[in-house]
């Protein structure tokens, strides 16, 4: 006898979306719109703003990429809290009512898109890449730089962000000082100038103690709670006080630049190992 | 001028400020000795404290320490709450503000000890 296999169709809960709408070339401000959609287990703030866009209304404008935590495009601010869209199952948030605006500290370009441009600017302006004396040796691909385990965790934490502003979103600072360079920045600012391979930090702390720079932060502490890759803004911007305070009383940190390490000649590839291809860059 | 060097000068100033309180309380108390605040604080017991100009140097010290201290925090608070871009404005308005405290306090100071010791 064939084994019949019983799907049980997924329980579905209706859920209500408030999405915050605006045309600037049509609206005078910003209003809201509801929608009320199925919604099963599993489903994300994103998918269910896609469902929204292909059978509910199609003038609804959002901006995602990757769904799945990387690209950092799909940040909204959902029930009062930035989060990334692709990350936040609907129905963990326990509500039946969801609230979707785009994200606070940022002009609005359309409905839920917001303009990045000062962001990435202030990102920018601190310089993010490793800076060398000699910039010969980053263009030497044959060898690569010598870093231990516990030097590269000084670091490794601030690495994973992926701009995708939900710290600059929730930051108090932010909201009320324009000029602020903002968590993400800082934070990047300290993650380079931590990096051993770097020599820049002297450049880049020159550029975050200024009135808008890291002395402005006081520590609320909204950029770690928001971030959904686990960096800790506060911590990097706290560090980096204490890098600008180490100084101005004198102390002289006692880093060494990471030194590039030759190709290992001697080793012998085992045979049958295919070649890897030439350099693309 | 930096910003670390005028949070560097609002970390001093707040430890002096603890330094200078308990001076001026302990000196206070030695003045007025038992007899409490309402019967020991009387103007010939200032007045003769006020010959000394090292009470006189003290003093426009500690205020101009409590300016500084003060003035620092108001404008952080200020910078925030009126937006990045006053800053320049908020500068001036308190650089001024400050220099007419110390310069007024150190006026007073400075006429109560020459009334003090006679001249």
């Amino acid at each position: 006898m064939a084994v019949t296999k019983v799907v049980e169709k997924e329980k579905e809960v209706t859920i209500t979306f408030r999405i915050q709408r605006y045309m600037p070339e049509k609206d005078e401000k910003p209003y809201f719109k509801e929608y009320k959609i199925p919604i099963t287990r599993g489903m994300t703030i994103l998918d269910a703003i896609a469902y929204i866009q292909e059978r509910v209304d199609n003038t609804l404008s959002f901006r995602a990429s990757c769904r799945m935590g990387i690209c950092g495009s799909c940040g909204l601010l959902v029930n009062g809290i930035p989060r990334l869209a692709c990350q936040t199952q609907v129905l963990q948030l326990n509500t039946t009512v969801v609230e979707l605006r785009p994200l606070p500290n940022f002009p609005i370009v359309k409905d839920l898109i917001v303009d990045f441009t000062g962001f990435f600017e202030k990102h920018r302006s601190i310089k993010p890449y490793i800076i060398r004396p000699d910039v010969s040796d980053l263009s030497d691909l044959d060898k690569e730089y010598i870093q231990s385990p516990e030097e590269h965790l000084m670091y490794l934490q601030f690495s994973y962000c992926i701009k995708c502003g939900l710290c600059y979103s929730a930051c108090p600072t932010t909201y009320t000082d324009e000029l602020f360079l903002g968590p993400q920045a800082l934070t990047q600012a300290y993650r380079y100038s931590a990096d051993t391979r770097d020599n820049g930090i002297e450049e880049r702390l020159l550029i975050v103690d200024n009135p808008h720079g890291c002395w402005r932060c006081h520590f609320a502490g909204a950029c770690t709670m928001v971030c959904p890759r686990g960096v800790d803004p506060a911590l990097a911007i706290q560090l980096l006080k204490k890098e600008i305070a180490a100084r101005r009383f004198g102390a002289k940190p006692r880093r060494e630049l990471a030194k590039l390490a030759p190709p290992p000649k001697e080793a012998k590839p085992r045979p049958n190992i295919p070649k890897p291809p030439p350099p693309s860059v | 001028m930096r910003e670390s060097t005028l949070w560097l000068l609002h970390i001093i100033t707040g430890l002096l400020l603890v330094l200078f309180f308990a001076v001026h309380l302990a000196e206070f108390s030695a003045l007025v000795g038992g007899a409490g605040y309402e019967e020991g604080l009387t103007y010939t017991l200032l007045s003769e404290r006020a010959q000394n100009i090292l009470y006189t140097v003290f003093y426009i010290v500690f205020l101009a320490t409590v300016t500084y201290h003060a003035n620092y925090g108001l404008r952080v608070l200020l910078i925030e709450w009126l937006g990045g871009r006053w800053e320049k404005a908020i500068n001036i308005l308190l650089i001024l503000l400050g220099l007419a405290a110390v310069l007024y306090g150190s006026y007073v100071t400075i006429t109560f000890h020459l009334m003090s010791v006679g001249v």
